[in-house]
């Protein structure tokens, strides 16, 4: 169960793009705009939002593999925004990550063996002669046999590779995992066996979690807690629960909205009109103020901060 | 026949074989299906399962260096499709039936304007001249809901958002007033928002035009909310077909019940709690090379019998227009019913 040690925290995080060639004169993307989250030790937090959110952006800077523009991250207490190379992979051991697609992340030449024994290699963790016995044992964690050891990624199915994923992301035994969208590109029946083998792990090696996704049925399975990310901000942050049943912003409303529902006796819902404006030059005040049904004149100028709303609860809108 | 219209679309027994690397998959297998005028009927099914095959048979879009394909009928709104030559197919697609895909990037000429791929279409299929083609096209455009279309129309596809790029693409496959379309996956790529927006489209064009669809998806979600019927495809078979309510209701293949078992539902945290296991179906998808003996999901199956394994069995009818295949089916329903 959650603890209150706080395993990661970030505060203020911004990364802007300047935009390339003459006609761009000195534009900038605004992926992230100020983003500030906290997740306790064995905790789930899932980010979410539309493409464009930014959310996978966030991941990537917790990661150290997008410099921030400005602001911090902390993984236990330490500053890590800030680490050289050379010190960001020996944190490695602590922070891992799971992809969304295990095709592209793992080494088509590599045998398992090596592929899930690189990390305990590359932190001294096991001793060369120990390390199959070792992978043996952590592939049966994420229910991969013995026979798998020797095999080459091709020659396993969508969801055996998202397991190899896993099993190497949690073979140095991290404390903290950012699973960027670790379930969206498999089947709906492999995707329930990977969902609970993710709880397993949590439950068992006390890993926290920073779980982006899109899917906001699956969001809600596996957090805690949920943060809602529109153009590059939080809208919203709460207890999953809280945020499912009684959702504060106008955007996080309109998102759940949009969930088709697997059950023909309920009316779709009108959809919201428009689509996610350009970050280059987001739009003053709220950032939702265009699209949304709500609003008054003062958010066209004044863009509401984060604030409580409930214990817990927290929503960036006037209206909210 | 009685003087009913004969239906918007019919396959019956489609196969379909696809040659790779010296190895041949059975990738459809007896497959039928009925769509009736201005209906939608849903093909579900996970990766693999044949039903974005089966779209591309009937369009005869699968090149033929790789793919046979036969059927014991093919009928669009009555006429035979089989024996058509590739000329005759040409003239149809993109005419009275036609096809949105996933992926409208991969589908629009990128180093053309979607004006002129739009204006294209319709001369082509309707025989117009430019400035009656560009009107047209604008009309398109409003109709797809496209605000502001002659800046639109001067637009490559890589200057739009992907919601806008899927608009275009619906935009053409509608532009001769198809009595069939065959959307495959057309919100798969899209954020759940503009999802919305597209499901809304299709079903508002549908309505306007009476234009019949088959709706391929994975998601259930978007089944309930959009079909009237759907078929459920697994392994290159149709193993239950239903009215969608019906199939909500009282699923009978023990793959659909597993389907619906296992995916994630919002409202799970209020109704159970957060962080709830998920029911999960055992196993994967059966790798096709060579022939399935038997039900195909029998592997994964918690009710298979010997039978099952030896023999594959076929669709019957349980209820009316809800056809299950599968053995233990009739079974299960007296069961249910207490008869047994």
């Amino acid at each position: 169960m959650a603890g209150s040690e706080i395993a990661l925290e970030v505060e203020g995080l911004v990364k802007h793009y300047a935009i390339r060639g003459a006609a761009a004169r000195g534009a900038v993307v605004r992926a992230v705009d100020g983003v500030s989250l906290r997740i306790v030790a064995g905790e789930t937090l899932a980010l979410v939002g539309e493409s464009g959110s930014g959310k996978s952006t966030v991941g990537r800077m917790i990661l150290g593999l997008t410099p921030p523009t400005a602001g911090t991250v902390r993984l236990f207490g330490q500053r890590i925004d800030d680490l050289d190379h050379r010190r960001m992979r020996a944190l490695r051991r602590d922070l891992q990550l799971v992809f969304q697609d295990p095709y592209a992340s793992l080494n088509p030449r590599m045998r398992v063996v090596d592929i899930v024994g690189e990390p305990l290699a590359n932190f001294g963790l096991v001793p060369a002669a120990e390390r199959r016995d070792h992978v043996t044992e952590i592939l049966r964690r994420v229910g991969l046999g013995p026979e798998h050891l020797d095999r080459l990624p091709h020659e396993f199915s969508g969801g055996q590779r998202q397991r190899l994923g896993i099993a190497r992301a949690i073979a140095s035994r991290p404390r903290v995992v950012v699973c960027d969208e670790p379930v969206s590109a498999l089947d709906v029946s492999v995707q329930a066996q990977v969902i609970n083998l993710l709880l397993d792990l949590q439950a068992e090696f006390g890993l926290a979690y920073l779980f982006i996704a899109h899917d906001l049925a699956v969001v809600e399975h596996v957090s805690h807690r949920t943060a809602v990310m529109y153009l590059g901000a939080l809208v919203e942050v709460a207890p999953t629960r809280d945020l499912f049943a009684a959702p504060r912003h106008p955007y996080t409303q309109a998102l759940l909205a949009s969930v088709p529902v697997p059950d023909p006796t309920v009316p779709r819902r009108p959809p919201i009109e428009g689509e996610l404006p350009s970050a280059v030059d987001p739009p003053s005040g709220c950032r939702f103020h265009t699209r949304c049904p709500l609003a008054e004149p003062r958010c066209r100028t004044v863009a509401p901060p984060l604030r409580v709303v409930a214990p817990g609860h927290e929503a960036a809108c006037h209206l909210a | 026949m009685s003087g009913s219209p004969p239906p918007a679309l019919e396959v019956a027994d489609l196969a379909v074989d696809l040659r790779s690397g010296g190895r041949t998959i059975r990738a459809v297998d007896g497959m039928s299906l009925t769509l009736d005028a201005g209906e939608t009927l849903a093909i579900v099914g996970e990766s693999g399962c044949g039903k974005s095959v089966t779209a591309l048979a009937i369009l005869r879009l699968l090149p033929q260096r790789i793919a046979t394909m036969r059927a014991s009928r093919l009928r669009l709104g009555g006429e035979d499709l089989v024996g058509l030559s590739e000329e005759e197919m040409r003239r149809l697609r993109g005419n009275r039936i036609s096809m949105v895909f996933q992926e409208p990037m991969t589908s629009l000429n990128p180093v053309l304007s979607v004006g002129r791929q739009i204006i294209e279409t319709i001369r082509t299929h309707r025989g117009l001249d430019r400035a009656a083609a560009t009107a047209e096209a604008l009309d398109l455009l409003r109709l797809v809901r496209i605000p502001d279309g002659e800046r639109r129309l001067g637009q490559y596809p890589f200057e739009m958002s992907g919601g806008m790029r899927q608009r275009v693409m619906i935009a053409m496959a509608v532009a001769c007033r198809p009595a069939v379309l065959l959307a495959d996956e057309p919100t798969t790529a899209l954020d759940v928002t503009v999802q919305a927006q597209i499901l809304d489209l299709l079903q508002d064009l549908q309505r306007r035009i009476g234009t019949a669809m088959v709706l391929i998806t994975h998601d259930l979600g978007v089944v309930a909310q959009s079909a009237r019927r759907v078929v459920v495809m697994y392994a290159g078979r149709k193993v239950e077909e239903a009215p969608v309510g019906r199939l909500f209701a009282d699923p009978r293949h023990p793959y659909t019940l597993g389907l619906l078992a296992s995916m994630p539902r919002l409202g799970s945290s209020a109704a159970h709690g957060p962080r709830g296991r998920l029911r999960e179906m055992s196993g994967s998808v059966p790798v096709m090379d060579g022939r399935i003996e038997g039900c195909p999901f029998a592997a994964r199956c918690a009710h298979a019998l010997d039978l099952c394994r030896r023999s594959a069995p076929e669709p019957v009818e349980i209820a009316p227009d809800h056809r299950v295949a599968c053995w233990r089916a009739q079974e299960r329903l007296e069961m249910a019913h207490g008869r047994v």
